[in-house]
């Protein structure tokens, strides 16, 4: 491990912003910090960086015990979300800073620099002041002003944020090819589900100060730990069923209205157990004809988003959110009254969840 | 790489550090200031026997401090009336020389009250003895109290002003257009909308009035020796004389009363009380009290016709040039027209008091910007936030005590570890009255400043690998420059006005003077030609200071609109 950090807590007064937060880093790795706004990412991020004392819990870079240093001496670099370029200094001097102060010779200072102002297709605008420039073009002057610095750690907070919606969604490539072309590790902290899954070779999903989740993209979108999980990543329908009967390799449930729904799941669960049942909107398809799995309704708005047709499918006692590849022949209308098809589904034991709790996104 | 072995790391240089800094505080800042409760409570049976005993001390005593409220009061109702049509002009209307009206209304801030008070007293008052009477001035009021309330407004106006003005910008003006939009009239608007949420500027503004009000000591005592006696022993046989508190103490001071120094203690700690109650009640009660908007009145359709605009404009501008400005450089009239008399002008003493004033303010700003600036750092950014949070609580109280109890006071205490008959350690003990009321307008004005930008800059630059210093060096002081500067020069200002704290914190026959000094007794000896050329030596001062103050700021703008 090449960063760890041990038991974090962190306390404002009485409110726990971080309670006993663990996980590890490797030599390289980019690692997403996920979850809604106030989980504690930010303060997690500034503990890191040594900006913010942690009540208890210790951070470890390398092997070495960094709690008790000043963030100058921890060779970590920090990127806020306001890029912090320093207003006074050309971009040249703001990229230039780190080497001079941290004692380089002026002239190495000033190459190393414009390598970086090169590599960020910069340098022609390298005496221009930060308050001339762009969104886009502040967000890269700060990213070659970090890796002009020399360190080997990262810590990124929503790098992206102030950026326009185009821009922000081409520079998650961008970031992640410089991050790997220079081996750097990163902590990369967003509450952009897309952006974590786009740019994290992992991902920790951080909920109300506690880590929810830590594992491969893939694995949170497939098998989300908690209902949260699912709902901030990737999203869905919610229901809530009971457990009729369980075959061992088919879970057969039935809700409160006595609709019937049959999943193809290995689950322990026993008989009359309390379901939470996430279907995303992608695994729902459309039919003309009834078909088991599948409930009656009519479909009240269709409209078309980068891959996908979104539906508004209206049944007899929800909505519910349907996409389906915009690949495929679309042969349904609004106003047509036809079958949604449940094609698979994640469940949760619902026995002691709040679920009105869990699905809350802030 | 990872020097984790060190004895002495760098977390631990910075806490010895900032500790050393607060340590400096309160020895230098805080325990002065509080000495003169210490020095009543040991030595509680002298002030009964001598003090508390003396009825005609406690009555007079009492009846300046009656006096010093109720001018206080009146004067802050006026400045509020008076402030409101000229801070709107400025805020928000556009016009020619609106600049130089901003400057001009700035300038009674930076002219030393001594010279101040003397001008507006030779403005005003009536009975001045013939040879001094000029034939431009008024010279028709013959009310000490009234005197010392014109005076008072004079000095107080242009913090009000500044104060209301700051609050009707900081307002967004779109809460106005959606309050018209909705049907209000102009004035309604402005009573309903505009005003509570500018409440907090305008307290801001009326306790800065009263404090100064409360406190001002050198020109009061000026302004009233020339129209009344002002000696002990006539004041406390007149049961009605005129004087405020922080006059009496000064008056004392040189009446050779037999138990100076425990009725000058006494008196002192009063004095702190009261203001510090006063301004706590006046904080709490403002904080409290709330804009009625139940219904509108009549008057406010009157009141919001355009033509009553032009009347608010040229009201607000009337009454400055008549009360504020031309009162105050009435002076410049007087020097000139009296040209002739300037013959037994004492040149040597009138140089060496202003050296010494130069060098006093001198020392004093370089001792408050080589603690406070630290200081106000660890204010605004310091992560022990209790910490920080009760230091900014008590950096406020040497602003809001009279500064010459606060001399008193210090004088006290000081008095048991130097002597200050020696002329080094007189100018010594002056300088740390000094650093005692004007460390916290820099720690103030700098510490403010800091917590309107967010640490993202020198969090950057930290992460970055800058060290401390180079943190202040490169990243700190070019970002706010404006803002240290602004407070240096305030720094600067208010020690070369200051007269009370002056008085009171040397011996009563004292051979260093400064130069508002020097102007008290000069017009103490009716030497008032002399007195007059002395003041404007400091209007003149002051006048470039308010340049480099203008300039400074000008230069923040630039900053910000790039």
């Amino acid at each position: 491990m090449y960063i760890e950090v041990k038991g974090i807590q962190k306390k404002f007064g009485k409110k726990v912003a971080l309670d006993n937060v663990s996980f590890g880093v490797d030599k390289g790795e980019y690692v997403v910090l996920l979850g809604p706004t106030g989980a504690g990412k930010t303060t997690l991020l500034r503990i890191i960086a040594g900006l913010e004392n942690p009540t208890q819990g210790r951070v470890y870079v390398d092997g070495c015990d960094v709690t008790a240093l000043e963030p100058e001496e921890r060779n970590i670099t920090y990127l806020s979300q306001t890029y912090a370029l320093f207003p006074h200094m050309s971009i040249l001097e703001n990229v230039m800073f780190a080497r001079i102060v941290k004692g380089f010779d002026k002239a190495d200072a000033r190459k190393v620099a414009e390598e970086f102002l090169m590599l960020t297709h910069l340098i022609e605008r390298k005496n221009a002041y930060p308050a001339e420039m762009s969104g886009g073009m502040m967000q890269r002057v700060a990213l070659a002003r970090a890796l002009a610095s020399n360190s080997q750690l990262m810590l990124f907070d929503e790098p992206l944020r102030a950026l326009d919606a185009k821009l922000r969604i081409m520079l998650r490539s961008e970031l992640r090819k410089i991050a790997k072309d220079f081996k750097i590790t990163v902590i990369h902290v967003t509450h952009d589900e897309d952006e974590a899954m786009e740019m994290g070779d992992r991902i920790i999903v951080l909920r109300r100060g506690k880590i929810i989740q830590d594992a491969k993209p893939s694995e949170i979108y497939l098998n989300p730990k908690t209902p949260f999980v699912a709902n901030f990543v990737g999203g869905g329908n919610f229901f809530v069923f009971y457990v009729e009967k369980n075959t061992g390799n088919e879970l057969i449930l039935k809700d409160a209205h006595g609709r019937m729904l049959t999943l193809k799941k290995n689950t322990g669960m026993a008989e009359g157990t309390k379901v939470l049942v996430c279907v995303r909107a992608e695994h729902v398809a459309l039919s003309r004809e009834e078909v088991p799995n599948a409930f009656y309704g009519e479909i009240r708005h269709i409209h078309i988003t980068d891959r996908f047709y979104e539906i508004d499918f209206r049944t007899e006692r929800e909505y519910l959110h349907v996409k389906i590849p915009l690949v495929e022949k679309l042969d349904f209308e609004e106003g047509m009254q036809c079958w949604a098809h449940i094609r698979n589904a994640i469940c949760f034991d619902a026995t002691d969840l709040n679920i009105v709790d869990e699905l809350e996104v802030e | 790489m990872l020097k984790t072995t060190r004895i002495l790391g760098l977390k631990q240089i910075k806490m010895v550090w900032y500790g050393l800094i607060i340590l400096f505080f309160i020895i230098f800042v805080c325990v002065p200031v509080l000495y003169s409760f210490v020095y009543v409570g040991t030595n509680w049976d002298a002030m009964q026997t001598h003090v508390l005993s003396d009825e005609r001390l406690m009555s007079v005593f009492w009846r300046s401090a009656g006096i010093s409220i109720f001018v206080a009061l009146i004067v802050v109702v006026v400045d509020i009336l008076a402030g409101f049509p000229l801070a709107w002009l400025l805020a928000r209307k556009k016009f020619r020389g609106k600049e130089f009206l901003d400057t001009l209304v700035d300038l009674p801030l930076v002219i030393p009250t001594a010279a101040l008070g003397f001008s507006i007293t030779l403005f005003w008052a009536h009975d001045l003895t013939a040879e001094i009477a000029r034939p431009s001035s008024l010279s028709i009021v013959s009310t000490p109290l009234l005197i010392v309330i014109l005076l008072h407004i004079a000095f107080t106006y242009p913090y009000m002003v500044r104060s209301i003005k700051a609050g009707i910008e900081e307002v967004d003006i779109t809460y106005e257009f959606a309050g018209a939009c909705f049907g209000a009239q102009r004035f309604t608007v402005v009573r309903t909308i505009t005003l509570p949420i500018m409440k907090a500027a305008l307290l801001t503004g009326i306790v800065l009035c009263i404090a100064r009000s409360l406190s001002e000591t050198g020109a009061t005592f000026l302004a009233l020796s020339m129209v009344t006696d002002v000696s002990y022993a006539s004041i406390s046989s007149s049961p009605d004389a005129t004087l405020t508190a922080p006059a009496l103490i000064n008056s004392l001071k040189n009446s050779g009363y037999a138990y100076i120094n425990e009725a000058l203690g006494f008196m002192s700690m009063l004095l702190i009380l009261i203001s510090i109650v006063l301004l706590v009640v006046i904080k709490q009660f403002g904080e409290r009290v709330r804009f009625p908007f139940r219904k509108t009145y009549r008057i406010e359709t009157v009141l919001s016709r355009v033509s009553f605009a032009s009347v608010r404009d040229v009201s607000g501008i009337l009454f400055f040039a008549l009360i504020v400005f031309l009162p105050g450089m009435f002076i410049i009239s007087f020097v000139i027209s009296d040209w002739g008399n300037r013959v037994n002008i004492d040149y040597w003493l009138l140089f060496k008091s202003l050296g010494i004033s130069l060098l006093v303010a001198f020392l004093t700003t370089l001792i408050c910007v080589c603690t406070a600036i630290p200081l106000a750092i660890y204010i605004g950014r310091g992560k022990h936030r209790k910490i920080a949070d009760l230091l900014d609580v008590t950096a406020n109280i040497p602003m809001i005590v009279p500064t010459v109890a606060l001399g008193i006071s210090l004088g006290l205490f000081w008095k048991n570890f130097v002597n200050t008959e020696n002329a080094f350690t007189a100018i010594l003990v002056v300088v740390l009255a000094h650093v005692a009321f004007t460390f916290p307008f820099l720690v103030r004005t700098f510490a403010s400043a800091l917590r309107q930008i967010p640490s993202d800059y020198e969090d950057a630059a930290r992460t970055l690998g800058a060290k401390p210093l180079t943190v202040f060096r490169k990243i700190i002081y070019p970002i706010f420059k404006p803002s240290i500067i602004a407070g240096i020069i305030m720094t600067f200002t208010r020690s070369l006005d200051e007269t009370g704290a002056t008085i009171a914190v040397l011996p009563a026959n004292s051979t260093i003077t400064t130069i508002p000094v020097y102007i008290v007794q000069l017009v103490k000896a009716k030497d008032y030609y002399s007195a007059a050329l002395a003041s404007l030596i400091l209007i003149v001062i002051a006048v470039i200071i308010l340049l480099l103050v203008r300039m400074s700021t000008r230069s923040e703008e630039k900053c910000t609109s790039k």
